[in-house]
């Protein structure tokens, strides 16, 4: 019992100490959406056509790209039928 | 007991980090570097996106093309249509986009570079496609701008220029024959035999200059009697092979264009 409960606590103070201030510090923020958005032109130009196959390597072709506050980037793939975007990172 | 204690130090670290107060010279400072990010990454993917739009239009024009008669030119994929799609998009985004797109058409020769981003290789008679960018994604409150200004070479591989030429130049050859063989011969019977001699030789050369680009055709007619006339009707099917283009979302192989033509003929 002492056991779990000290797991279950750990686990509280490490996502409390580690995940928040992520979405509180801009510098990490801008650290991974960067890597987001340089994955992402790596992705496309690299897919090119293959894209209107359906493929999306390590992006996923979406309809919507959702919000604001997500680690990721998106961008409009003219020709896809209807339009849809590349995103890249976790929304 | 001693657990709680690191708990709740634990606990007062984690709280301070995370109402830690942040300078707003340093939020700018990182928005601004975010920015840059994401317009890099809309710039950079111009290039490859104009071509994955070209591919998509050239290959759905072959797709509504495909079995019919293949006399119109193909059309040039639309520039402004492109831009009109992506403007929308980054003014969601807080950017904006200046400039234009725009693509031409030709026939390709083999041999020639292909942008990997549009995919397929060059090939005699194949469609060539050029887009030529003059765009500029400008951010109106951090007042950057990337200009992407490029000149991008691509070919389809469906050998339609090829296929096209070969349909008109053999629907102008059946008439000469036609032509000639009733105006030398006074029997019909013998004019036709003629006509199916010329039929036979040009149609034996045409296959030996198609059969290495992969390419087979073949030619059927029918004749009738109308009064004095004779009214030959011609059906040419020509099928590439080696056609590549995307439909639906798949690869499909094999393209065709299929001509009908009717010759009248009088005795001489």
């Amino acid at each position: 019992m002492k056991w779990l409960l000290a797991a279950l606590i750990s686990i509280l103070i490490v996502s409390y100490a580690l995940v928040i201030p992520t979405r509180v510090h801009p510098g990490w923020q801008v650290e991974w959406k960067a890597k987001a958005c340089s994955d992402l032109k790596k992705t496309v130009n690299e897919l090119g056509y293959r894209i209107l196959l359906g493929q999306s390597g390590q992006g996923e072709l979406v309809n919507m790209c959702g919000g604001e506050k997500g680690i990721y980037y998106c961008v409009l793939i003219p020709g896809t039928s209807p339009p849809r975007k590349m995103r890249v990172g976790s929304p | 007991m001693k657990e709680l204690v690191l708990i709740l130090i634990a606990l007062l670290v984690a709280s301070f980090i995370v109402s830690m107060p942040r300078s707003d010279e340093d939020w700018f400072l990182y928005m601004g570097e975010l920015r840059m990010y994401e317009m890099s990454a809309e710039a950079d993917t111009l290039k490859a996106r104009s071509l994955i739009f070209a591919r998509s239009w050239v290959d759905r024009w072959l797709t509504e093309v495909n079995a019919t008669a293949c006399e119109e030119l193909p059309p040039p994929p639309n520039g402004s249509l492109f831009v009109q799609l992506l403007k929308k998009d980054l003014i969601s985004k807080g950017f904006s986009l200046m400039g234009d797109l725009h693509y031409s058409i030709g026939e390709s020769r083999g041999g020639d570079a292909s942008d990997p981003a549009f995919g397929g290789y060059c090939r005699g008679g194949g469609i060539k496609v050029i887009a030529s960018s003059r765009l500029t994604i400008r951010d109106g409150l951090l007042g950057i701008k990337a200009m992407r200004y490029f000149d991008a070479g691509a070919c389809q591989p469906t050998a339609y220029f090829l296929i096209r030429e070969v349909l008109t130049g053999l629907r102008h050859r059946t008439v000469g024959i036609v032509r000639e063989a009733f105006s030398s011969e006074e029997n019909f019977t013998e004019a036709l035999q003629e006509v199916e001699r010329g039929l036979t030789l040009l149609v034996r050369h045409l296959r030996r200059n198609l059969t290495n680009e992969g390419i087979s055709l073949k030619l059927a007619y029918t004749t009738k009697f109308a009064g004095e006339e004779v009214v030959l009707n011609f059906r040419a099917m020509v099928f590439d092979e080696r056609a590549i283009f995307i439909r639906d979302g798949r690869l499909r192989r094999g393209f065709s264009c299929i001509r009908e033509w009717e010759i009248r003929a009088r005795g001489s």
